[in-house]
């Protein structure tokens, strides 16, 4: 017990290290203006200017609509990619017939990049909001989709059988046998979506706007406002880092009889 | 093993593409341009495409054994101008006087300097920018737009337009109408879509969107009586090296400028072969008589227009320090320029008239002498516009084009207040009882007109049907 909240310590220790080594890099070089060749910090701000900023940002009377609006967008893009995701891809892995019929549009659609979306998201929907909870959505669908898919083909067929022989409706085999065998893969794509979906937000708040962080960032740069600009990034990077821990943690007690990570020394 | 040799052979490389090489030989000269704000072609896409830059950068004296290494990059907005300027990957920018303000904040900012070296073409009375509402909007004029959403280019010279024009009104621009913001690429289908109410946009968009079909104009720039223009800005330390690449920069725009004036409708073509941007908008605003005018010399309203976006930045927070528009705005390259070009800089700054017209009328061969009424059509298949020195003049020859089985580009007619040109299927328009057609941007000024002087107000198809019943 006690090694092992050592090692937990030890284990923060380096995250936090980390993180502020490359902090002190970046001083660094924006002070020293540093010029490496194909990399130049001539014109990079350094973090104490960033962080200027940043408290500048909190203190504004905007900072709250800025989050909560981008919050609402992703939050209910992500709800929304969650339930067609999960659904599409319970039907795509048990059904040949599904495979077949959703799977080759889908395919098509998965790699066009989010910004090519914008025109037709805007031409798609009533107002400017839906389209840019469309853009989170797609942003977040496809990883979710797939390993929804992938969770679901990996159920041991040995389970599924039995749970048939013994009488399992085609009903009680999904919740009972399908559901939970393919959790934790469909755990790890909401985990991955919730990244995407943050991914896209800026690209979805090119739309149009008054309010959210992806907003405030394009906005910064129309006025070359270098250190909100990275303001903006890091706050997209925070906000995207938490929902995703706070995904793994929801999942993790969901699916407790899965553990995670016990592969890795 | 692999990995360890390429990097630094990588780094080498690109070390040796990055830091410029320490002789004199080669000079860089890269401009920012932005090509489908069409009023900027004089001083980007016109001076590109007919290499005029090459045929006046210096090659004498200093010059002697230098090569230029020309480089052009088009860009849809001016804040990634400004920042590959910093970036210190171009050496010119093209842009409007809202992002141009930016640009010189942002250079000072950086420890550097731009200058504001001249006008391209502009307004001294705001038109070029310009709000739209959907097509299929009920929305005549802008005092209906109170507590409706209106998107627009942030900080752009729309921008200062917009609020321009909801101070002109009396109206909070916090409170009594909402500004949100948006680009003009992502506005055309938001307007298509009717998924806003109303969009205010600069070059050539306020004019492009209505052309398209899918958008009305309902307020010139002109209303708000604030001039706006694009201008070119150079780096103060490129221009310091080599004041003479300046000029001769200056020196090639001024040649296109006389390239257009001489020939509109063959550089509308091109314009539109390179933008997409029809020809039609593209003679709206280089033809004679044009929207804007194009004009090269600063100017005092549009150095007054450069004070004003600063102060109007500051007012928004959207700059923390102002600039000094006596240093900023420098007119000794472009004073340089009209000279070595045999140009008399001190007239064309007193020169205030728009491109002026002189043609005879198509119907009845008469040189037409007031351009009031004057009205103009463009055949499809003609290489040239047709002049008409009345609008019920055209409407006659519409029939009679039509008749010989002639489609018909464009037609377009002169606002009888502001003198700007208008796209004719978009006009209003007022017959008088003798006759006389007069048009209008906007329903509430035809109405006006036929208040006082009397007459009917008319759409386009009823001033047509209008004209050719009186025959």
């Amino acid at each position: 017990m006690e090694s092992s909240t050592e090692t937990g310590i030890v284990r923060w220790v380096l995250r936090i290290a980390s993180i502020a080594v490359c902090l002190l890099i970046w001083q660094t070089a924006s002070t020293l203006r540093l010029n490496l060749g194909l990399v130049t910090f001539v014109n990079v701000p350094p973090p104490t200017e960033v962080f200027q900023a940043a408290l500048d940002f909190v203190q504004s009377s905007k900072a709250y609509d800025h989050v909560t609006s981008s919050l609402q967008r992703v939050g209910l893009g992500y709800v929304i990619a969650s339930i067609v995701g999960i659904a599409l891809g319970l039907a795509i892995g048990r059904s040949r017939h599904a495979a077949d019929v959703l799977l080759p549009p889908l395919e098509i659609l998965r790699p066009i990049p989010a910004v090519a979306w914008i025109p037709l998201a805007v031409l798609l929907f009533p107002s400017s909001e839906a389209s840019m909870i469309y853009i989170t959505f797609i942003g977040a669908l496809f990883p979710i989709l797939l390993n929804t898919i992938h969770g679901v083909e990996n159920v041991d067929p040995r389970l599924i059988a039995s749970a048939k022989s013994l009488g399992g409706t085609q009903s009680a085999i999904l919740r009972e046998v399908i559901l939970p065998g393919a959790a934790p893969s469909i755990v790890t794509g909401l985990a991955i979506g919730m990244g995407t979906s943050w991914f896209c937000l800026v690209t979805a708040e090119m739309i149009s706007g008054q309010f959210g962080i992806g907003y405030y960032t394009w906005e910064s740069y129309t006025i070359q406002n270098y250190a909100d600009i990275i303001v903006g990034m890091i706050l997209i990077g925070f906000l995207g880092m938490g929902s995703s821990a706070l995904l793994r943690w929801i999942g993790a007690t969901l699916t407790p009889w899965h553990t995670v990570g016990s592969a890795r020394r | 093993m692999l990995f360890n040799r390429t990097i630094p052979a990588l780094l080498l490389a690109a070390s040796s593409f990055v830091l410029p090489a320490h002789s004199a030989e080669t000079i860089r000269v890269a401009i920012g341009t932005q090509d489908t704000t069409i009023n900027t072609a004089t001083g980007g896409l016109i001076v590109r495409e007919e290499k005029l830059l090459e045929k006046y950068l210096p090659r004498d004296g200093k010059y002697k054994d230098v090569t230029y290494d020309i480089q052009w990059k088009n860009f849809t907005s001016g804040a990634p101008i400004t920042n590959e300027q910093i970036a210190g990957k171009l050496d010119i920018g093209i842009m409007a006087d809202f992002p141009g303000s930016l640009n010189g904040v942002a250079h000072e900012k950086a420890g550097r300097k731009s200058i504001f070296i001249s006008v391209l073409q502009g307004s001294v009375k705001g038109s070029g920018n310009g709000i739209v509402v959907p097509a299929v909007s009920q929305v005549q004029s802008i005092t209906e737009l109170k507590g409706k959403t209106i998107s627009v280019p942030f900080a752009s010279t729309s921008h200062g337009l917009l609020l321009r024009a909801i101070k002109a009104q009396g109206w909070d621009p916090e409170k009594d109408v909402k500004i949100i913001t948006q680009a003009p690429e992502v506005a055309g289908p938001a307007l298509q879509s009717n998924q806003i109410e109303a969009h205010a946009d600069f070059v050539p968009f306020a004019e492009l969107f209505p052309w398209r079909g899918f958008a009305r104009k309902i307020y010139d720039g002109s209303q708000a009586n604030g001039p706006t223009f694009h201008g070119a800005l150079v780096d103060a330390g490129f221009a310091e090296k080599y004041p003479e690449v300046v000029v001769a920069f200056l020196q090639a725009a001024l040649e296109a400028d006389r390239l257009i004036a001489e020939e509109p409708e063959k550089y509308s073509e091109l314009i539109a072969e390179i933008t997409g941007i029809d020809a039609e908008v593209n003679y709206l605003f280089h033809g004679p008589l044009g929207l804007q005018t194009r004009d090269l010399t600063w100017k005092p309203e549009f150095k007054q227009a450069v004070e004003v976006s600063i102060e109007t930045l500051l007012l928004l927070k959207r700059a923390d320090q102002g600039l000094n528009v006596d240093t900023f705005v420098n007119d000794s390259f472009i004073r340089e320029a009209f000279k070595k070009s045999g140009l008399d800089y001190e007239a064309a700054l007193k020169n205030y008239d728009q491109l002026p017209l002189k043609a005879k009328d198509a119907v009845t061969g008469e040189e037409i002498t007031d351009i009031k009424r004057v009205a103009q059509i463009w055949v499809k298949g003609e290489p040239l516009v047709r002049h008409y020195a009345s609008a019920e003049n055209a409407f006659k020859a519409l029939k009679d084009i039509e008749a010989e089985e002639k489609t018909v580009r464009v037609l377009y007619a002169q606002d009888r207040n502001s003198g700007i040109k208008l796209l004719g299927n978009q006009a209003w328009f007022v017959r008088a009882d003798n006759g006389e057609v007069s048009a209008f941007l906007l329903k509430d000024q035809a109405e006006a007109w036929a208040k006082e002087k009397g007459g009917t107000v008319l759409d386009f198809p009823g001033a047509r049907s209008a004209v050719l019943a009186s025959n």
